[in-house]
């Protein structure tokens, strides 16, 4: 990471850390599933960035492994959690879903497993084969959760034009979609990142740049989608489409 | 499987009109995907919009005459029947993306 890259990855983690315990709070007021999981998953997330960052806060050399491995171990219960709330809110019915969720976990926990076992705890190591094993493990449920919402955004678009969708829901699949999106493409600008970081042994400012500007706008895309503000709401609804009165 | 108020009003779309099961499903089908809808957790609110503003376009491109009538019938058999017209307690995606944003 470059210079003061890791602040904004802080922020970042903070911000997650918040979304988390709000989305907790809904849970606990609930008592639903999807939001717990949600709230869990930003919440790992959160600690996550910080156990990457600690040893940069702290210009630690020695520390540098140790909670790089800590970090990608914990980020990968948040993908976990990520697919399982996918198959419970797109998939609840039928094997594939559960299957997704599992396959990703293995992928996963081989590919951080064969890494380690390989000496490479970091897992920084692009030229390796398990990186790709964690690497798609750990791409999927992102993938799955961005088309998942936009397959749903389009079926929602036709029920609101009948009247059967708020237009807020509407555009939240499309957000939530996006986000997906987002973060799989982040990911992809982390193979560029690697790969600098594998010749030269530090991350080039360009794609730490490039990575930070993917997680802001993955960051907006999760206040809009949790907190939009009044301005925004009606702004959406404005725009919806009139339903047709009643001819019958 | 199918939810029973697709089966139901399917039924009754075969029974008002002179189309085949086959054919009477299959329009249902293709309506309620028109609609942004699936057979297996479409409501009975749903399903009235759907016969509303939905299928007598469907049944028009299908030769079916007296569309408004048909549709008509097969609405009062819906409100009929409560049973079949019962919402699925289970909550949609629609249900849970409207939650969320109550955090």
């Amino acid at each position: 990471m470059e210079e003061n890259a890791y602040i904004g990855e802080l922020i970042s983690a903070f911000i997650y850390l918040y979304v988390g315990m709000r989305m907790l709070r809904l849970s606990a007021r609930t008592g639903e599933v999807p939001e717990r999981l949600l709230g869990t998953m930003f919440l790992v997330v959160g600690t996550s960035l910080i156990l990457y960052d600690i040893p940069v806060i702290l210009d630690s050399e020695s520390l540098w492994a140790a909670f790089n491995l800590a970090g990608r171990v914990v980020y990968l219960f948040a993908q976990v959690l990520l697919a399982v709330f996918t198959r419970r809110v797109f998939r609840p019915e039928g094997a594939w879903g559960a299957w997704m969720v599992y396959g990703c976990a293995i992928l996963m926990a081989v590919g951080v497993g064969g890494s380690v076992w390989n000496g490479d705890l970091e897992g920084f190591s692009i030229g390796s084969p398990w990186f790709w094993v964690e690497w798609i493990g750990y791409s999927i449920p992102y993938a799955w959760a961005g088309a998942e919402a936009l397959a749903h955004h389009r079926r929602a678009r036709r029920r609101l034009q009948l009247g059967l969708c708020d237009p807020l829901v509407c555009n939240r699949y499309l957000l939530w979609g996006f986000f997906g999106a987002m973060q799989l493409l982040v990911n992809v600008a982390v193979l560029q990142s690697y790969a600098e970081y594998e010749q030269g042994g530090v991350f080039g400012a360009t794609w730490d740049a490039v990575i930070s500007v993917g997680e802001l706008i993955s960051l907006a895309l999760i206040w809009l989608i949790f907190f939009s503000p009044a301005i925004y709401r009606r702004w959406i609804n404005g725009n919806a489409p009139v339903v047709k009165a009643d001819e019958g | 499987m199918d939810a029973t108020l697709f089966d139901f009003a399917a039924d009754r779309l075969e029974y008002h009109t002179g189309l085949d099961r086959l054919e009477a499903r299959g329009t249902l089908r293709i309506a309620l995907k028109a609609a942004g809808l699936e057979a297996k957790n479409v409501t009975g609110a749903q399903m009235r919009v759907v016969f509303e503003q939905v299928m007598p376009g469907e049944l028009d491109s299908r030769g079916v005459v007296d569309i408004q009538v048909v549709c008509a019938a097969v609405l009062a058999d819906l409100a009929a029947d409560n049973g079949a017209a019962a919402d699925d307690g289970a909550a949609s995606p629609d249900e849970i993306f409207s939650r969320l944003a109550r955090g």
